[in-house]
């Protein structure tokens, strides 16, 4: 009785797994069962009860079968014998398993590599927070502006109305200046909150007490304070007689009533929190008006989070709170164009932004990397292939000896699966490679990547890489030797016979050539443009430098005791032994955005104003930059004192534009950002950069102090050595001059420079790597393609060295076939290294999209190493013996 | 040497077919028919072999049917030392429910 194809395949499949000695019959049997229930119960009843006796049989075999004789662990003895022998069989090829551990690895350290990165940014628990799951982000918006604020008040409301909620609060963001008696203060960033902020958090306190929401309404007390572990450390150095001590917040004295526990910094993983405090002591901390705080009509920039109650779903809670939306609406809104809606985000660990900005990029990251990964799965595949028909001769014989088709198949695997293993261990060392390339860089705006760290994920990561990578590379192998196994014939024409499949695995080649040779062209581009970057001429000497921008903040001074501030501090840091030379910039100094101003020419009514980068500086700038007039002078002393027409200094840049020359000394302009005020040019500078590298030379102009905007201050020094000795030094006079404010760790301007190249240098970095691994793989896989081929051929080789043809006229056969595929993938690579740089288009600098010296350094490199990959198997061809050939025929 | 109670029920079932009949099927089927209980072949030959082992049964190939895909048979045959095993087992048995099968009765319907 024909069986329908399900049962067939399922029988197939038991044959594979029954032992050798009852297959036979337990699957006649079955077949007479079959028989007889179809004429007892019908069709349909007996192929269920076939299916399942099929099952039954399987497991009562595998798993109670006396004849599977196991160790005393419990072991089956014929699987590790078979584990044995393969493991015996890799011992003597080091070679080959070396380069399929190291293939594999190149998949797998891509794909891991952006896992990892993705693990340590975005998937480690938010730290000190419980069950992040629960609890959800709450965005409100309004037609098409996707994040709105509402008032104090309207939040008050939905909160008390929201019955499907166990927890609502909002939060705040606050930079303050944290101090305590006799300590110097520091910079912090600080969460006003309201609501149930802790509890619905999970947070616990290390120290004291968190602030219940009773605490964070308008009747708090403003002047409490939790402080977070690092800040606890940093001031008290984690005593507990900290809780009920007082620091200084802004200026102002609070008490400290407890410590976030569990290393808790907030929910923002852009930011780190150090204090939090009631919604009240916005006012004080700020200079915020009271009564604009509380009222309903002021619109807050406040974010929310939110827990549903346990059997609340967030759907349900979402619909809830737009209920309640529309309902108080009507009052507090009436008049808007559109309503408010408001959006639940389930999950704690990543805010709604973040997740906008991050998951396309993971995501296209990580499909990119599973295509990497699956490019060397089928080289890999290839090399076991071609492996499996040389040792064909052992496959015969092991039949011959009685060993099964699945036993045969089941070695195969194992063997897959060891490699797998190897692979996936060079695969960590290679994402822990790819992991030192970006180290500390920030990216996403994210706080610095640690470098590549094993964790439990990431453990979990590299079991499931070893059985994807066995499963994808062992299946098609295993396939192949099982059906030589059971046709128990090895004929070429098996080989040649599967001409479907040498065109695809020719595709295949070709295409991992055209991807490498894609990312080859996109690293030579980039190579070239961080190169070009490095070497532009800022027009300003920026070795030894140093930049330290302090922030009033809350403790602003004005009109003299600002002055006395500016003397004070430049007298004070030009008398630190190995400074040269100091001076104080404006806004927040080169390469940290660009301060606009205007400027038009001497009748403004007439030829209008335009924008331009303005500066303002103090007496010795251009001297400590090296930066020498081109025409006219620099400001000497008297131009800060008071005068008719105060001076003013172009850019070469600038000049030209507004006057078509740079002989412009004495001409007169007007300048200012909002009201101008007549100025006379009394020199020109050459092309100077001092906001973007990137950008065409600054069209700016430079007045002397003080600049409209006084805070911040930043403070240029150059010194004949840097050093963290220095920065102590730097420190410490700028600590005596300014006590009440914190001062910054100095910075060299040519790690400002660094930060600005970032992006190109990241991924030249990453390109660079990835395109070495996907040259490593393409090879490889050109090798085994190529190699593959000539074992087909061995017969016509055979033949051809019989009837008189010599060792490199076959050679030259077998690099045609190399030839072919690689001119393929070098044509669909050129084409694909455009497209590349049309994407990388806006990232280059100094080099076009179709630059002939980056596209041929790669070719010809390219070229060079696929030239090699097809050499060796061409040569081992000449190995062919062609009597031993034809007489195994 | 202690009987398990699928093993005594593979031997009464051997006990029953003759010849070239006492194949897995046959004792599959047999084991339905008179306890309406599902054994798969896979099981069955699992408690052969042990019975073999014990020497409690011997096998034979037989021949293939087209019943069977063109497979062959494993025929058992039960040995003396089996049948005087399972022989003594049910005499123990039936020792141990001598006289109780009036009170299993009404314990079943309830009445005691």
């Amino acid at each position: 009785m024909k069986m329908p194809w399900s049962l067939r395949v399922a029988r197939r499949i038991a044959e594979l797994l029954l032992p050798p000695s009852a297959r036979e019959y337990i699957l006649g049997d079955l077949e007479e069962l079959h028989g007889l229930w179809s004429s007892s119960e019908g069709r349909p009843a007996a192929d269920h009860r076939y299916l399942k006796a099929l099952f039954a049989s399987v497991v009562a075999q595998r798993f109670q079968g006396p004849r599977t004789e196991r160790t005393e662990r419990g072991l089956p003895i014929d699987v590790l014998f078979d584990l044995r022998q393969v493991a015996r069989g890799l011992r003597r090829r080091p070679a080959f398993v070396i380069v399929v551990a190291l293939t594999l690895g190149a998949g797998i350290g891509a794909i891991g590599a952006v896992f990892g990165m993705a693990n340590q940014l975005l998937l480690r628990p938010l730290p000190g927070v419980s069950d992040p799951s629960g609890g959800g982000f709450l965005v409100f918006s309004s037609g098409d502006r996707r994040h709105v604020g509402i008032s104090g008040p309207l939040a008050e409301d939905i909160r008390r109305a929201a019955t499907l909620l166990d927890g609502f609060a909002t939060y705040d963001y606050v930079n303050v200046h944290v101090s305590r008696d006799g300590l110097r203060p520091v910079d912090v960033r600080a969460y006003t909150i309201w609501g149930e902020y802790f509890d619905l958090l999970g947070v616990r306190p290390v120290a004291g007490r968190l602030l219940g929401a009773e605490e964070t309404g308008p009747d708090a007390d403003p002047f409490v304070a939790v402080i977070s572990e690092r800040l606890w450390e940093t001031l008290f150095n984690r005593s507990p007689d900290a809780v009920g001590q007082r620091i200084r917040a802004n200026g102002h004295a609070m008490t400290v009533v407890g410590v976030a526990g569990g290393g808790f910094t907030g929910t923002d993983r852009s930011w780190e929190i150090d204090v939090w405090v009631p919604r009240s002591s916005f006012v004080p901390l700020t200079g915020y008006p009271a009564e604009r705080l509380w009222s309903r009509e002021s619109s807050l920039n406040q974010d929310f989070v939110v827990r549903p109650k346990p059997d609340v779903t967030f759907d349900a809670a979402e619909a809830q709170l737009n209920q309640i939306l529309s309902s108080v609406m009507d009052g507090e809104r009436a008049g808007e164009v559109a309503p408010l809606r408001a959006t639940l985000h389930p999950g704690l660990n990543l805010g709604p932004d973040l997740r906008r900005a991050i998951y396309p990029v993971v995501g296209l990251l990580a499909a990119a990397g599973f295509l990497v990964l699956l490019i060397p799965c089928a080289n890999v595949a290839n090399l076991l292939l071609v492996r499996a028909l040389q040792g064909r001769g052992e496959i015969a014989v092991r039949r011959a000896l009685g060993a099964s088709t699945g036993r045969i198949a089941r070695r195969a695997l194992l063997e897959s699966l060891i490699l797998g293993f190897l692979g996936t261990a060079s695969g960590l060392a290679v994402a822990w490679l790819i992991g030192l390339a970006v180290r500390g860089e920030r990216l996403f705006g994210l706080p610095g990547f640690d470098g590549f760290v094993v964790d439990a994920r990431i453990l979990a990561f590299a079991c499931a890489a070893v059985v994807v990578t066995a499963l994808l590379s062992g299946t098609l192998p295993a396939v192949v030797v099982v059906r030589f196994g059971a046709r128990g014939t090895l004929r070429e024409a098996e080989i040649q016979s599967t001409k479907r499949h040498s065109l695809l695995r020719r595709g295949l080649s070709a295409l991992q050539i055209a991807l490498s040779l894609t990312l080859l062209i996109g690293s030579a581009l980039l190579m070239r443009t961080v190169s070009n970057l490095y070497a532009v001429d800022p027009g300003v000497d920026l070795e030894g430098v140093y930049i330290v921008t302090l922030e009033m903040g809350v403790q602003r001074r004005e009109g003299p005791r600002l002055e006395a501030l500016h003397r004070d501090l430049l007298s004070t840091v030009r008398s630190v032994p190995g400074v040269d030379a100091a001076a104080l910039a404006s806004f927040y100094g080169p390469y940290m955005g660009a301060p606009r101003g205007r400027i038009a020419l001497s009748d403004p009514a007439s030829t209008g104003p335009t924008g331009a980068v303005s500066h303002w500086v103090t007496p010795g700038w251009f001297e400590l930059f090296g930066v020498h007039p081109a025409a006219g002078r620099t400001f000497r002393g008297s131009d800060w004192g008071p005068s008719a027409r105060p001076p003013v200094i172009l850019t070469a840049a600038l000049a030209n534009r507004l006057f078509g020359s740079t002989e412009v000394v004495g001409r007169l302009v007007h300048v200012g950002t909002r009201d101008l005020e007549e100025a006379e040019i009394v020199g020109v500078v050459g092309d100077l950069r001092l906001v973007d590298l990137r950008s065409a030379a600054d069209e700016a102009y430079f007045q002397p102090y003080p600049p409209v905007q006084t805070d911040p201050i930043p403070v240029l020094v150059r010194v004949s050595e840097t050093g963290p000795g220095m920065e102590d030094a730097l420190q410490r006079a700028f600590a005596d001059v300014a006590p009440d404010l914190p001062i910054p760790r100095p910075e060299l301007l040519t790690t400002r420079v660094d930060g600005q190249l970032a992006e190109q240098r990241i991924l030249m970095r990453l390109l660079g790597l990835l395109s070495i691994l996907a040259v490593v793989v393409a090879l490889i896989g050109l090798y085994g393609v190529v190699a593959f081929a000539a074992v087909g051929r061995t017969r016509e080789f055979a033949i051809r060295f019989a009837l008189g043809a010599d060792g490199h006229r076959i050679s030259r056969l077998v690099l045609q076939d190399g030839f072919v595929i690689v001119l393929t993938g070098v044509a669909c690579g050129l084409g694909g290294g455009y497209a590349l740089s049309r994407l990388l288009e806006a990232r280059l600098f100094g080099v076009a999209a179709m630059d002939p010296l980056s596209y041929l350094a790669a070719v010809l490199m390219f070229a060079a190493i696929a030239g090699l990959a097809c050499w060796v198997p061409a040569r081992a061809a000449r190995g062919v013996d062609p009597i031993q050939i034809l007489n195994s025929e | 040497m202690a009987l398990g109670e699928l093993e005594q029920v593979v031997l009464f079932a051997l006990a029953r077919l003759e010849g070239d009949e006492a194949h897995g099927a046959a004792i599959a089927a047999e084991m339905e028919e008179h306890l309406g209980r599902t054994v798969s072949p896979g099981a069955l030959y699992t408690v052969l072999d042990r019975l073999q082992d014990k020497g409690f049964v011997e096998s034979w190939i037989g021949d293939s049917t087209p019943e069977r895909g063109g497979r062959r048979r494993k025929v058992y045959r039960l040995l003396p030392a089996g049948a005087t095993e399972l022989r003594g087992w049910y005499a123990g048995i039936q020792r141990i429910a001598e006289g109780t099968l009036a009170r299993l009765e009404a314990l079943a319907e309830g009445t005691s």
